[in-house]
């Protein structure tokens, strides 16, 4: 790597572990929020420095969108956003605890296995072809947590509908019209 | 001479890439003085009146005048802002704007940067445009603000969908991701305008591309007879002139990325090609700005509801029909 590169992957990986932690962090709700966008733009770094440009550009477009649905939840579902005094937990802490720790339990795994894939940077290749192959992979030896995933977001948007119907409103609307 | 810059530029091609910016920032900054002058002389054509007339011939210096003062005003942060939101709100609005131009090719081999996932990249750059919204509605501290805010994402990322699926026909149809294999593919097989799927496609990005620059029928998230002025009321001096500049460089580059999508880009006979985009851009632009004074503004929930029951499933299956029809 050029001492241009080298410079450029720590300033990223500064930028996105500094943001993170931010988030994190900081007790106001909408800061949080706000502070995932320069995370998520780090790590869009990281896929461009692989000269992964699809990724990057899907990195961009769904987490720009992700970002403002997080902050918008937060304005919507907290009372009180701006008091730093808020109570940070719930009582569920328990096992949101438990779950980050196997989480990082398995991300330290996957990495110790893959470290030796991991520490070499590929030379550059063409992108079109990186892309291509990623489609046919998703929808040949990765079908199926595919579509398992896609099944998973679809009842969690229905479940999602379900919960924000509001039967009050709903009558006022059939008598209304 | 050229041939000397040429080759001093490309043993430096940092520098190049400095220099690129600077035209491309400058190039969002005055290009909005155009559109508000065109602006301002279609809609007092539009309502029998003479438009500016008296800074510059023709009025033509009023836009420079407005940016002058809105330099010179004080620049006025509310008390209870969060300052440090309020400050950056307006620039990242301006650099996603810049960012959306960096891609676009205005004439062969005239694009700052060949990038080829261009479609994708400005889809998702020009959404930070939208967290700059809700970012400056927020952190104002006013009612106004914040719902004006609250709107915009509302509205925006709803519209987002349908033009996403319009888009994505556009490129199954061509099977290309980047803006110059589009106009490329377009040169050879004629517009794409032409073919019943685009055509569908272009119908529908024409409708969520008024609602993505907050034109009328679309234009609640800055609706002035409701909420003073939207998310950026408490906005003033310079911060809200880049506010201004970069909705109205969205505006030309909307315009500029439906020219390259659906109508050819550069493609056209006789005048020289970057005279052919800034045409239709211009021609784009200007029935948007015909339109602003036809419909009435519509309310938030007919807004939402025609999205998604109406422009959401018809451009899923219209998808469908072109990916039927494509090349591959």
């Amino acid at each position: 790597m050029s001492p241009l590169e080298t410079a450029l992957l720590l300033f990223l990986t500064a930028i996105t572990v500094l943001s993170a932690l931010m988030v994190v962090a900081v007790r106001n709700l909408i800061h949080a929020g706000f502070w995932l966008l320069p995370f998520f733009l780090g790590v869009g770094g990281f896929y461009l420095i692989l000269s992964l440009e699809f990724l990057f550009a899907l990195q961009l477009l769904l987490y720009a969108g992700a970002v403002m649905v997080v902050v918008l939840f937060a304005l919507m579902l907290t009372r009180d956003v701006m008091n730093p005094q808020i109570r940070q937990t719930n009582r569920l802490y328990v096992a949101a605890i438990a779950a980050s720790a196997s989480m990082m339990m398995l991300l330290i795994v996957l990495i110790y296995r893959h470290l030796g894939v991991l520490s070499v940077l590929p030379a550059p290749v063409d992108s079109d072809a990186i892309t291509r192959r990623l489609g046919t992979m998703l929808l040949n030896e990765y079908v199926l947590p595919f579509e398992l995933t896609s099944a998973l977001l679809l009842s969690a948007m229905l479940g999602a509908i379900f919960l924000a119907r509001n039967p009050r409103i709903e009558m006022e609307e059939e008598s209304g019209e | 001479m050229i041939e000397a810059i040429t080759q001093f530029f490309t043993q430096h091609p940092l520098l190049w890439a400095f220099v690129k910016a600077v035209v491309l920032a400058s190039f969002t900054l005055v290009i909005p003085l155009a559109v508000i002058y065109v602006e301002r002389k279609i809609a007092g054509f539009i309502q029998s009146r003479l438009g500016p007339l008296h800074v510059g011939p023709q009025g033509t210096f009023q836009t420079a005048a407005d940016a002058l003062k809105l330099l010179l005003k004080e620049d006025i942060v509310p008390e209870g802002a969060d300052k440090r939101f309020f400050y950056l709100a307006p620039y990242i609005a301006f650099v996603s704007t810049v960012l959306c131009f960096m891609v676009l090719p205005f004439a062969p081999g005239w694009v700052a940067l060949e990038m080829n996932v261009a479609v994708l990249f400005i889809i998702g750059v020009s959404l930070f445009n939208v967290v700059s919204i809700l970012m400056a509605g927020w952190s104002s501290n006013n009612k106004y603000s914040l719902l004006g805010g609250l709107r915009a994402v509302a509205q925006l990322l709803s519209y987002e969908i349908p033009m996403v699926l319009s888009v994505l026909a556009v490129v199954f149809y061509t099977g290309s991701l980047s803006l110059t294999g589009i106009i490329e593919y377009q040169v050879k097989h004629g517009w794409n305008i032409w073919h019943p799927p685009i055509m569908i496609a272009a119908l529908i990005y024409f409708i969520c591309a008024l609602a993505e620059i907050n034109r009328t029928p679309f234009d609640l998230p800055e609706a002035e007879s409701e909420l003073v002025s939207g998310f950026n009321t408490e906005y003033s001096g310079m911060r809200f002139a880049f506010f201004f500049a970069s909705e109205f460089a969205n505006n030309f580059f909307i315009t500029a990325f439906a020219a390259a999508l659906f109508f050819g880009g550069w493609d056209g006979p006789v005048l020289p090609p970057i005279v052919w985009t800034f045409l239709k851009v211009f021609v784009m632009i200007f029935v948007f700005m015909w339109l602003r004074w036809t419909p009435p503004r519509l309310r938030i929930d007919q807004i939402l509801r025609f999205a998604w029951q109406l422009l959401v499933p018809v451009s899923l299956a219209n998808l469908l029909f072109a990916i039927a029809l494509g090349v591959r």
